[in-house]
């Protein structure tokens, strides 16, 4: 008995050994072979009901028949709800808008997840024209406490699952439907009246027709409570001093050339870094500010010659110090696309014209 | 009984003959030249910077490309090249072991996230190779061989994954780094690292160095070290003092440290009381001062070489460093030690992290050094090595390399094969 414990011993030993030795790279797993289509699939998937509903409307259906290869990213039912579009809104929109949403999410090539690069918003075609981004978060980097680093995010939104295979493609679940792209970061804010103080205030100081550039632009728009709350309303708005105030209290909002989502911030994996990340201007730097907890991020500015900016936490600028914040706004309002840039809305301001002392 | 017995000692003989598989040796190279390679981006990205490169690079030479231009192969791959490690000697340090990442990038996470992909962290590394034989006196363990001549040399971002160069996906080959042609010339050695020189905006380059340390007479009774800044453009963060940097024009002095005995007894917890003794003429000596950029020469400066009783204090080896920042009695070791102080020639300022200037302990333990998140630390310049019977201090060839924050040190051994005379 005692030996036969030797025995078995001996050759389970025998066994790993023979195993451990030579490690080769892992090959690309075999593409698991579906034959159904792509189409088959969704309108097998109950959870896919209303983006396979929706696709029939379209008559999108037809061209994932097709050969392809294509990959579509579906959102499933939970996704369209919390997304604020229930069975009844969905077969309101009219067909030619819907259609337009519908070929955004299909992107006429095979995307694997292992196939992506391992990068911040990597730009892919769709068949409705307007580019979706991909983001791969690094595997060595920290997430921000509290949140968890998930694989894969498309214009901010985070995937559910990757890799889901057919005959002639895959499929991406997507955990939000995604906004079809603003012809611009202009043509956004001039049609968003939640932020139309902000638009007329861009107006007012030259910067709004610029947003019609080639960018990319980030813009953090505070939403008009954000003007009424600090005293701000139309009429004062209109007598603004654009002289006085041209140098940056409005246009520390417009970021370029960058391209973010709130996601990259607080779903993305951070760079090991001890502080966060800080764009700097010839006279301010401007912070991203990611609490613990990472399901929000708060915007900030910092003047880099504290008399010119007066602000409640504003102090003389001590360099070497990790957190130079100065005062935020909550991103409350991320991720609206546009072909130019990403619009993102604020529930505060940054700067009030009151707190501008020396303003040249 | 028996019989279980014998099967039990067959079974262990069958162990030893068929555990391992044996590798058939590599051709020898006609004409060759010698290169190694590293990848000495320290960066890495976040959604403000993402214009950046993810340091996780394929090394290809000669590669061949498909219709599209888009490489798909090569002549020599050298696959899941990630940012080199702090420390690097004369051979491959990951030799014979598993090449699973621990955190390079210096992050100061407590403890470091573990990355489960597999990195190099040099090229050829512990690639299956012909290297380099000894040239000068030196050990040129880490130079793989290949073909002299002209090659295109290539370098991809690649993800941090495990699929190999050729199964990643065209979208993933496609994002080329690197891209040049150099003439290597016959039995010399070069070294090549990936640089960058404006991170900000997201330039990269490729720095060459044809090493002359193989053509140099050097001193059997001294020590080597050359200092070269492969620094790019400051960024904006390091102009404004969120991160180190140590300038373009750096001044930098040398201490050696040698250990008191009579004068450190009786420390204790309380009282590390650690004396140590200037060695003549090496006391915050102004060593060198770089002016320059990208130098392809290095000016390797001679330092004392002591005698062998120097690194042992009765009958037994002197103590390394400590490295856990746990011992408190006689941290920085016993074994006499250099000190160098890097400053901003034209701005000598403090380190705001530290309150000091820069410096650079050379005391630590090489064996272990890369496992831990060090700072202002490098291993001894005095190579201790068990050979012949007994330990021995071996003089070597150090290359210090500045990259922004941070010194690489390339230390190569001298005169290896045979027991030193001093």
């Amino acid at each position: 008995m005692k030996n036969n414990k030797y025995f078995l011993i001996a050759i389970a030993w025998l066994l790993i050994l023979q195993t451990a030795c030579v490690k080769a790279p892992d090959a690309v797993p075999q593409a698991q072979k579906d034959d159904r289509s792509l189409l088959t699939i969704i309108k097998n998937n109950y959870a896919f009901s209303m983006f396979y509903t929706a696709l029939q409307r379209t008559g999108l259906d037809k061209t994932l028949q097709g050969k392809g290869p294509y990959t579509i990213l579906v959102p499933d039912n939970n996704a369209f709800v919390s997304s604020g579009i229930g069975a009844d809104s969905l077969s309101k929109i009219d067909t030619a808008t819907l259609k337009k949403l519908i070929s955004y999410h299909i992107i006429p090539m095979s995307v694997k997840y292992a196939g992506i690069p391992q990068t911040i918003d990597s730009p892919y075609p769709t068949v409705a024209g307007p580019v979706v981004y991909l983001s791969v978060p690094l595997n060595s980097a920290s997430a921000p406490s509290g949140s968890v680093i998930t694989p894969l995010h498309i214009n901010g939104v985070v995937v559910n699952k990757t890799d889901i295979a057919a005959a002639n493609g895959y499929i991406i679940a997507l955990s939000r439907v995604l906004n079809y792209p603003a012809a611009s970061v202009k043509a956004y804010l001039l049609n968003s009246p939640k932020y139309s103080y902000f638009t007329q205030a861009l107006k007012q100081f030259g910067l709004l027709d610029k947003l019609d550039g080639a960018g990319p632009f980030v813009v953090m728009a505070p939403d008009n409570n954000a003007f009424i709350n600090n005293g701000i309303d139309k009429t004062m708005l209109a007598a603004i001093d654009t002289l006085r105030y041209k140098k940056f209290l409005f246009s520390a909002y417009i970021l370029s050339p960058y391209r973010f989502f709130l996601s990259d911030f607080t779903k993305d994996a951070q760079p090991p870094n001890l502080y966060n990340p800080v764009i700097f201007t010839p006279d301010y730097a401007i912070t991203i500010f990611t609490p613990f907890g990472g399901s929000s991020a708060a915007y900030g500015i910092k003047s880099l010659d504290y008399q010119t900016i007066e602000a409640k936490f504003d102090n003389p600028p001590y360099y070497g110090n990790s957190y130079i914040y100065g005062p935020q706004a909550n991103i409350a309002d991320p991720d609206h696309l546009a072909a130019n840039g990403v619009v993102h809305g604020l529930d505060g301001m940054v700067i009030i014209p009151d707190s501008v002392k020396n303003h040249k | 009984m028996k019989l279980y017995r014998s099967i039990f000692f067959l079974l262990l003989f069958s162990l030893g003959t068929a555990g391992c598989k044996k590798y058939a040796l590599a051709p020898l190279v006609k004409d060759p030249a010698y290169i190694r390679v590293f990848n000495n981006l320290t960066s890495t990205i976040d959604a403000l910077h993402n214009q950046q490169a993810t340091p996780f690079l394929t090394f290809l030479m000669d590669p061949k490309t498909d219709a599209a231009g888009v490489p798909n192969d090569a002549d020599i791959i050298g696959d899941y090249l990630g940012t080199r490690q702090i420390f690097s000697l004369s051979y491959p340090i990951n030799e014979a072991n598993s090449s699973t990442g621990n955190g390079t990038l210096g992050n100061f996470t407590h403890p470091p996230t573990v990355n489960l992909t597999p990195v190099n962290y040099e090229y050829p590394g512990n690639a299956h190779v012909q290297v380099a034989p000894v040239i000068n006196g030196l050990d040129l363990s880490a130079w793989a061989q290949i073909p002299s001549g002209k090659h295109r040399i290539m370098f991809i971002v690649r993800p941090q994954s495990n699929p190999g160069f050729k199964d990643l996906s065209e979208t993933q080959r496609s994002s080329i780094l690197v891209d040049t042609t150099i003439t290597f010339e016959k039995g010399e050695v070069y070294t090549l690292e990936v640089v960058s020189h404006d991170l900000d905006n997201g330039k990269y380059g490729l720095y060459i160095r044809h090493e002359q340390f193989t053509h140099q007479a050097f001193d059997p009774g001294k020590l080597y070290v050359g200092f070269v800044n492969l620094s790019g453009k400051a960024t904006s963060d390091m102009v404004h003092g969120l991160k180190k940097y140590m300038g373009d024009k750096i001044n930098i002095t040398a201490t050696y440290n040698i250990f008191n005995d009579a004068a450190s007894a009786g420390g204790g917890q309380n009282a590390p009381g650690a004396n140590y003794d200037f060695y003549p003429g090496y006391n915050n000596t102004v060593l060198t001062t770089l002016t320059t950029k990208m130098d392809a020469a290095i000016d390797y400066k001679p330092l004392p070489f002591l005698s062998q009783d120097a690194f042992f204090y009765q009958g037994l080896p002197r103590i390394y460093a400590d490295i856990t920042g746990h011992v408190f009695v006689n941290p920085l070791g016993t074994l006499p030690y250099f000190n160098f102080q890097l400053f901003n020639a034209d701005d000598p300022h403090l380190d705001p992290f530290s309150g000091q200037f820069f410096f650079i302990d050379c005391g630590q333990d090489p064996a272990i050094f890369n496992s831990y998140v060090t700072s202002s630390s490098t291993p001894q310049l005095n190579l201790i090595v068990n050979t012949g019977n007994g330990f021995h201090a071996y003089s070597t060839l150090n290359i210090m390399e500045i990259v922004y924050d941070r010194v690489y040190l390339m230390q190569i051994q001298r005169g290896f094969n045979e027991l030193p005379n001093n």
